[in-house]
Formats: structure tokens, sequence, C-alpha cells
């Protein structure tokens, strides 16, 4: 046991005033906010203003890009699958895939990017109920004649560079 | 209401159906308590309802945001979302429980805090059962849902719901006896134990006016109880295992107490009987302290209520000539409306316990008001430290009460 | 000790005799309100008395120190912010010492000043978590609530700066990732003046609530010499009487030039070193990064926010350890480099872990309640506890 203490009863006493008065302050706290402003806003309705630096889901400028593959190979957890027919600035890209179950959004592949055409935009909000959908396809999805033309077309220009390329010494 | 009865039996019966009088009055007696219990029922539900919306709507408001704003205008309908939800619950049992105790439990619960319904006044006449030992009885049976929780505690078999269980049963051993005495100190004042007659003790004369109205109220008549008011209303949140003295289900260390394994139907009647016992508790307090079914101002058709509505127009009259036209007019429409009213017997009959039930149910909503206030206000105290407070700082507080009361009504007998 | 022997354990002897009493194995989580993450305490009680309790940890394993040896340093970095998830900057400003250390790289002042501001915010808003999580587990919801408010402030700002959310990434190596604007700064200041007003009303709400203090004062006392022997960083261990502070210790990014006190517990409402104590002392911390925050935007020079670094950065071979101070203690990363452009070894050495380590030892004849306290004041993470 604990000895008594020689004031016991004044610490009672002061115990019992505390709790009472610690009460009411405690009350006087939470009742002015009941009649406050909220600070929540209703959701779907009113949406919050999002910064544009925020890094949300990506955006691709399919026409700047050079499919020089550093977003890829910068990514930390390697959730970026770049297709393309075609290299380097006269390629196509046919398919950009970010795997957002996986993705970091840490911005490594958009501060990669030479040209600047790749960006992780404002958008955050993205439900999807299978595993599978998280994978987003941001690449203009091509048919596959789409695909071979553009193939055909740089053959084509190859076939010609390398022909002007052979005639051009023979020329002069 | 028995007298209500009766009068209903034998005049308005008589005079509508003749045949009806016939039948005995045992059978009038039985279908109009059905009927009385049929409303008793609705009203438990409607306090669920009621208190489950307030509860969430005023805890969002405390907490600056929303709170469930949905379903129907201002989500008044969330409560009903919510019971259909329950409704359509799975309902599952644990493979290790005791089947019986597990589901006599809630039963039990509900009909634990049903069971006051039976003697609570709405108003003078509005009351199930005018039963002279009512308070006793009330305080009496508050101990059935201690008795159902501790079979929830124990039902289950689960480790969280045991200690739910358990931590109830040593909460009610503190919290019982600083509420017997808070309503001894009433007992004293009033001498009597019927909660009627408590309440229309309230509206006796008292220092000289023969209609105190508010200060006739028990809170005003003595000190003691004014203290003792004060310490019913926290021993009644411990009754109600309201927070601070959440403690049987405190979620943040027992993850939910006693009703961890219930689930769907079940867990509504443990949310029902929360909530039922809320308001006995709130409106045993208006009844005991805040005067019941007597308003704040006196009726007008006293002598005092005459008085105090002329008082009133002259002041304001003095105060503001332009108002008083506008307010003598106000004065003169209620008091003609209240002869018109009080022409009639049977209309001044509704009339009267019209604005007495208005006044308990609305003295008790303030109560439960608070109740819900402190929650989403206040910590949860620690175990030993409730009884702590209700043994060490409200039982001798309650004695010093009972024992002032006592000198008082010996002394100053009325 | 393994749960074999626990159950066996008989109880006291005293008690056999008179009233046959059986102890009982609890398990407090992986799924439990209170226990802050997925922690499991498995706690042997005696009616409501907890006799002893174990912390079993590794439900949020996550592999960090492997998956950092195994990426560049540049790309490691977002793993470490995910560490302490509550303290991100503070976590990748680490990181970011200890590599620049060994690589010998410079930082600008203006980058290091947004890395004081930064990384200041971020307590604030993480002790301001623990404010409001500490509320809960007592049982209190509002004063949560009320946290998260101001929290959404600082997190706002910390995502114009730096576009997260939660996990900031902003510290880069070399810098950090975006320079402030003016309207961040007046942000920022709007903030600090917000954060002021409100402080004395949770005050009023929670710290001097007598039934706050009846639950916290007293409870869970370590004393100095525990709190050292156990490794105590942080409020923690400042709470139990110990003006240790590596901001002021060991200063680095600059925080030497910063005026700031190092609040302790001094056993205001019961004991040195119990639960309220360590509650205040991040509480007072509150006040004192406002302060920093705004010396460190008032003395703000202009320059670069980022110093070029290789794109394949190659640290000399060699080790390095650079503590740090984070919101709940000293927090470093050990980095062992053999010249290629990934570690060879990194070992972290988190707050959160070693301060949990105590709970065996302070949660031992208390009751259920205040094992729920106790854990809930030394502000544990479990993220950066299971790493
Ligand atoms: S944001 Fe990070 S994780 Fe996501 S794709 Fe870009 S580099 Fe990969
Ligand atoms: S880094 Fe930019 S340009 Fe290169 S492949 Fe990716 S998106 Fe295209």
């Amino acid at each position: 046991m604990t000895r008594r203490p020689k004031n016991a009863f004044r610490l009672y006493c002061t115990d019992v005033w505390a709790g009472i008065y610690t009460t009411c302050v405690g009350l006087g706290v939470t009742i002015r906010y009941l009649f406050g402003k909220n600070v929540t806003m209703l959701y779907p309705e009113v949406r919050p203003e999002i910064p544009p630096t925020h890094r949300g889901l990506h955006a691709l400028d399919e026409s700047k890009c050079i499919l020089c593959r550093l977003c890829a190979t910068n990514c930390p957890v390697g959730c970026i699958a770049i297709e393309s027919a075609g290299k380097g600035k006269t390629g196509m890209v046919t398919r950009y895939d970010v795997d957002y179950s996986q993705c970091l959004f840490c911005n490594l592949c958009a501060e990669a990017c030479p040209t600047k055409c790749l960006r992780l935009t404002e958008a955050y909000s993205m439900i999807r109920g299978r595993r599978e959908d998280c994978v987003l396809r941001l690449a203009r999805p091509k048919s596959q004649s789409e695909i071979d033309e553009h193939m055909v077309k740089l053959a084509r220009r190859e076939a010609e560079k390398k022909a002007a390329s052979k005639e051009a010494p023979e020329t002069p | 209401m028995d007298d209500i009865i009766l009068q209903f039996h034998t005049s308005a019966v008589a005079v509508l159906w003749p045949l009806l009088s016939k039948v005995p009055t045992w059978i009038t007696y039985a279908v109009a308590y059905s009927v009385g219990g049929c409303v008793v029922l609705g009203w438990i539900a409607l306090m669920a309802i009621v208190g489950t919306y307030g509860e969430r709507r005023i805890a969002g408001f405390i907490q600056v945001r929303y709170g469930p704003n949905r379903v129907g205008p201002q989500g008044i309908f969330q409560p009903l979302a919510d019971g259909i939800k329950l409704l359509c619950k799975e309902d599952t049992v644990p493979n290790v429980a005791n089947r019986a105790l597990f589901f006599v439990a809630p039963v039990l619960v509900l009909l634990g805090a049903m069971i006051p319904f039976a003697v609570l006044p709405f108003s003078e006449r509005i009351v199930l059962t005018n039963m002279e030992l009512a308070l006793y009885y009330v305080l009496a049976f508050q101990a059935i849902e201690v008795i159902g929780i501790l079979m929830a505690g124990w039902g289950p078999g689960s480790k969280w719901s045991l200690y739910g269980g358990m931590r109830l049963a040593a909460q009610m051993l503190s919290y019982e006896i600083p509420l017997g005495l808070c309503a001894l100190v009433i007992i004293l004042l009033s001498g009597s134990l019927n909660l009627g007659e408590i309440a229309r003790w309230q509206a006796g004369p008292f220092l000289g006016m023969e209609h105190p109205w508010i200060f006739g109220w028990a809170v005003f008549r003595s000190p003691a109880a004014l203290i003792a008011f004060f310490m019913f209303y926290v021993g009644g949140l411990a009754a109600t295992k309201r927070a601070p003295f959440d403690l049987p289900e405190a979620e943040s260390e027992l993850v939910a107490g006693y009703h961890t394994e219930y689930a769907g139907i079940r867990f509504a009647f443990f949310f029902m009987a929360e909530y039922a016992a809320m308001y006995v508790v709130c409106a045993m307090s208006a009844i005991l302290f805040l005067g019941g079914w007597h308003g704040p101002i006196p009726r007008p058709e006293t002598a005092e209520g005459f008085e105090f509505m002329k008082t009133w127009s002259d002041l304001i009259q003095a105060g503001a000539p332009g108002a008083a036209t506008f307010v003598d007019r106000c004065t003169l429409f209620v008091s003609s409306l209240w002869s018109v009213v009080s022409s009639n017997d049977g209309i001044r009959l509704i009339a009267r316990e019209a604005i007495g039930a208005a006044n308990v149910v609305g003295k008790s909503f303030f109560l439960y008001f608070v109740m819900i206030w402190a929650r989403w206000t206040f910590p949860r105290i620690r175990i030993d430290q409730v009884m702590h407070l209700c043994l060490k700082v409200l039982l001798p507080i309650g004695l010093g009460c009972v024992i002032w009361a006592a000198v008082q009504v010996v002394l100053f007998p009325h | 000790m393994s749960e074999a022997n626990v159950t066996e354990t008989a109880p006291p002897a005293s008690r056999r005799d008179s009233l046959r009493t059986e102890e009982m194995l609890l398990n407090m989580g992986p799924q439990h309100p209170s226990t802050h993450g997925v922690l499991r305490l498995v706690v042997r009680t005696d009616g409501e008395m907890v006799r002893e309790s174990w912390p079993q940890i590794g439900f949020l394993h996550r592999c960090f120190e492997k998956i950092a040896e195994s990426l560049p340093y540049a790309q490691a970095l977002p793993y470490a912010d995910r560490m302490d998830y509550l303290g991100s900057v503070n976590n990748g400003l680490a990181f970011c010492l200890g590599v620049e250390k060994l690589g010998a790289i410079e930082v600008s002042e203006r980058a290091a000043h947004l890395r004081v501001i930064a990384a200041e915010l971020n307590r604030i808003a993480s002790h301001l978590i623990a404010f409001g999580t500490y509320a809960l587990d007592l049982g209190a919801f509002t004063p949560f609530i009320y946290g998260f408010r101001e929290r959404e402030m600082a997190v706002s700002i910390l995502e114009k700066l730096s576009g997260g959310r939660l996990l900031y990434h902003y510290p880069r190596i070399g810098g950090v990732a975006n320079d402030l604007t003016p309207e961040i700064a007046s942000d920022i200041r709007a903030f600090l003046v917000q954060m002021r007003k409100v402080w004395p009303e949770y005050n009023a709400l929670l710290s001097d609530n007598q039934i706050f203090v009846k639950r916290t004062a007293n409870v869970g006392v370590v004393t100095r010499e525990q709190a050292i022997a156990w490794g105590f960083t942080g409020p923690c261990l400042r709470a139990s009487g110990v003006r240790f502070d590596l901001r002021k210790d060991q200063p680095y990014s600059l925080y030497e030039r910063f005026a700031f006190d190092v609040p302790i517990g001094e056993g205001t409402k019961g004991t040195t070193g119990d639960c309220w104590d360590r509650y205040w002392v991040r509480m007072v911390e509150i006040l004192e990064s406002c302060r920093i925050v705004e010396q460190a935007l008032d003395g703000i020079p202009e320059g670069p926010v980022l110093t070029k670094v290789p794109r394949v950065l190659k640290l000399p071979k060699g080790e390095v350890y650079v503590p740090c101070e984070n919101p709940r203690g000293e927090l470093g990363f050990y980095i062992v480099s053999d010249g290629d452009p990934k570690a060879l070894r990194i070992k972290s050495r988190g707050p959160s872990f070693c301060n949990l380590s105590i709970v065996n030892e302070i949660c031992r004849d208390v009751l259920l309640a205040d094992v729920v306290a106790i854990l809930g004041s030394i502000d544990i993470v479990l993220g950066e506890v299971d790493r």
C-alpha cells in the first residue's frame, strides 16, 4: 500500500473540480463547432481542386514520343510496357501500357522523358473491379492494317533513302 | 391510463356503439393494453431511428463534416436503409458459441430496455401502468439488461465478448449505487415512489407560491436535488454504456465488446436496446428532476398563468410600444384559443395531455442531445476509474445529498 | 518466449488455493482497431490485468532493403518514402543525405531550405495524426477529425509542392523535385497561422481533459535509463527527460541555422516519461516545427533547387550512415557501395522498430486499456517496423 499523502483530501477535491471544469471546457469546444461551417465537401458533386503538380494517371503525347524507352528503364517497378512498329522518331507506338496495380506514381518516368511527351496528370480517380483492368492503354489502339501500312511506308522510305544514298556517290 | 380506459369504456363506447358496452371490461382493458404495448414498441423503434440519425448527424456537425445526407432529404431515411441492411445480413453464429445463451441474449437485452416503458409516463394520463412502486420497478428491472449482456459476453465464446460482459458487470456494481441514492433524494423530498406523484409534486406549492412553475422543479427545490440530478445523469450515462462510460463495447480496446460476434438483426436488437435505454434514462431524469410534464411557464388556465401572461405583455408594452399590438394580439389569441379549447372537457384533456407529452419528450430529447454531445467530446474512462468515480466520488456526494434532503424534509416540511 | 511456454504458465500461487482463476492468452491484432496497422500483440492476461505482451511483427514486410539493393539509387528513393508513410519527406531526406554524403554531391542552399520546410510540414502532419489516432485509441473521436482538418492543409501544401498527397517523393538526390512558388509560400503562412490558432483548442479538448490526463499520466512510465537502454529516440526519448534531438545535436540540412527549442518531458501531469509526456512532447513539437518553417521561409535564398547528377549515379566505394530526425525518432540508412550504380547493402535503422521493442517491458501488470494507451503513445508506423 502506498502511504496516504497528507493533503489527500485537497488532492481529491482539486481532482473532482478539474474533472468538472475540463468537462465543461471540452463541451464548449465541440458545441462551437456544432454550429460552425463544415470543412468537408460533398464529393461527387463538388470536386476538390487538384494542383497541376499532382502526380496522377499518365498522359502520353504519342506524336512526340521518340520510342527511346527511357521511361520504361527508369521506372522502379517496370510497369511500363512499350511496343512499336519501327524505331526512333519514325516509329509508331502500337502499345503503351501502364500497370497501375504496380505504379508508384513517382514521376521518374516523366522526368526521364527527353521530349516531355509523358506527363503525370491531375486525374486521380481510377476505380477498377479486376486486377487486369488496372492496366491502362495510353496509346491509341491501332488496327493491324494501320500497322502494316506504317511498316510498308517505313520500308518504302528506307528503300528510298538507301537508293538515294546509293545513287548519291555516282552522280558527280 | 386506467381511468381513461374506463371513461372510454363507459362513455364514448357506449355512445358510439351501444353493443360494445356489453363487452366485459377486461376485454377492453386487454385490447387497450395491447394497443398501448404496440405504441410503446413503435416508440422504441422510433427512438432507435431518431437516435441513430440524430447521433450521426450531430456527430457530423460537431466534427465539421456532414454526416449521412444521401438517403432521402438530408439523409432522414438513412436509419431505414441501415435497418434493411441489417435485416438482409447473414445471421452468423460462431462454431464455439453456446447457442442457447447466444440466441437468448439479444432478446433479453431488448426486453430489459423495454420493461421500463410500462411505467414511464409521457404525460399525466398517458402512462401504461400507474404503478405505486414505479421508480423502484425501473431501477430494479434495469438489471435484466445486464444479465442479457453477461449472456452475450459468455455465449459467443469470444474473448473480446467476455471482456465486454465482465466489464459491464463491474461497471453495473459501481453505478447502481449512486443511481439509487440520487433517486432516494427525490423519494425523500417528494415522499413517493410513484412517477406520476413525483411529477405532480413538482407543480405543488413551493416558497409561498401556489403554482411555482419552473421553480417548482425538483432541481430548484433543493440543492441536494440539483447535485443529484447531475449525478443521476452521469450514472445514467454509465447505465446506458454511453461514452465516456462505453467500456463494455470500447471499440479501440475490445473490438466491439459484447456484441463483437453478433451480426444482422441480432446486432440491431442491441442497438435498439441502447437507444431505448438512453431514452429511458433521459425521460427518468426529466420526470424526477426537471418537472416532468410541467412546462417552465405556467399554464394559462391557472391564476398564476394569467398573471404571468399579463405581466409579460405589460413588460413588452412598456419596452417596445411598436411590438405591443402584435404581442397583445398573440396573447389574446392564445388565451382565446385556450378558452375555446377548455370549453370542451374532452378537447381540454387532449390538449393538456399533448402539452404535457411535448414537455416530457422535449426535455428528454434535450438530455438525449447532451448525451450525444458528450459522446463526441470525451475520451473513454478506464474501468478502475469508473469504479473510482462511482464509488469514491459519486457515492459520498450522493450520501451527502440524501442526508441534506432528509434534513430539509424534516426541517422544512411543506 | 514462444507461445507454447505461455499457455503452460500457471496462475500465481496466492490465487490458486482460494479461487480457481485462469490466465488467458489474447491475440490483439493483426486485425485490431488500435494496433496502428497490422501489429500482432500476444497478450497474457489475468482478468483485466495484462501480465505480459509480445509484439509480433512482419505482417507488412515488403522487402524494402532487398528492393533498394536491386535498384539504382534514384529509383530506390520512392521505396524509402514508403517505409514510414506518415513521415515520407523525412524518410526520403535521410536516404538522400546518405547518398549525397557518399557521393559528395552538393546541395544548394535553396534546396536545403526547401527540404527543411517540407520535412517540418511533414512532421506537423505526422504529429497531427499521432494526436488524432491517440485520441481515437482512448475513445475520443472528435480530436481525430480536427487533427485531420489541419493535416489536410499541410498535405495540400505538400501536394502543391511535390505532387503527392501521402508519398511525396520530394527530396531528390541533389536537391528537391519542385521549386517553391509565392502562392505556396502564402499557403504555408496561412497554415502556420491556423495551426497556432487551433493548437490551444486541441489542448482544451484533449490534452488538459481530466479523463485524458487520468488515462495517460503515470501510465507506461519509461525512465531515463530505460529509454536509453532500449534505444529510444525521438519524442519518446525526449519525453523521458533526455534532451537529444538530431536536428540540434548533429545538424543536417542547415538545421543549425534555425532557432528552436527541444521540448522534453517534465512529468507535468504525472511522472516523467509517462504516456502524457510522450503525447505532450509531440504537441509542443508541432509549435516548434511551425517556428522552423517560418524561419526557413523567411530566410530562403534564391538559387537552383536540383543539382545535376549523372543519370547513372555511381557512388564511390565505401559506406555511410547519416542519421536524421524523423517524426518518430532517429532514422538512418546505412549504405555500402562497391562502386556499382546499385548499393551493395542498404540497412535502415528505423525509430518505430526500436521504440516498439520496449512494449513487453512496460506493458506488464497494466490494465488492458493501458496497453492501447501505451502503444498509441509510442506512435509506431507499422510500415517502418516491418520495412
Ligand atoms: S510513375 Fe513511377 S512507377 Fe509509375 S510508371 Fe512512372 S516511373 Fe513507373
Ligand atoms: S521516355 Fe518519352 S519519348 Fe521516350 S519512350 Fe518514353 S514516352 Fe516516349
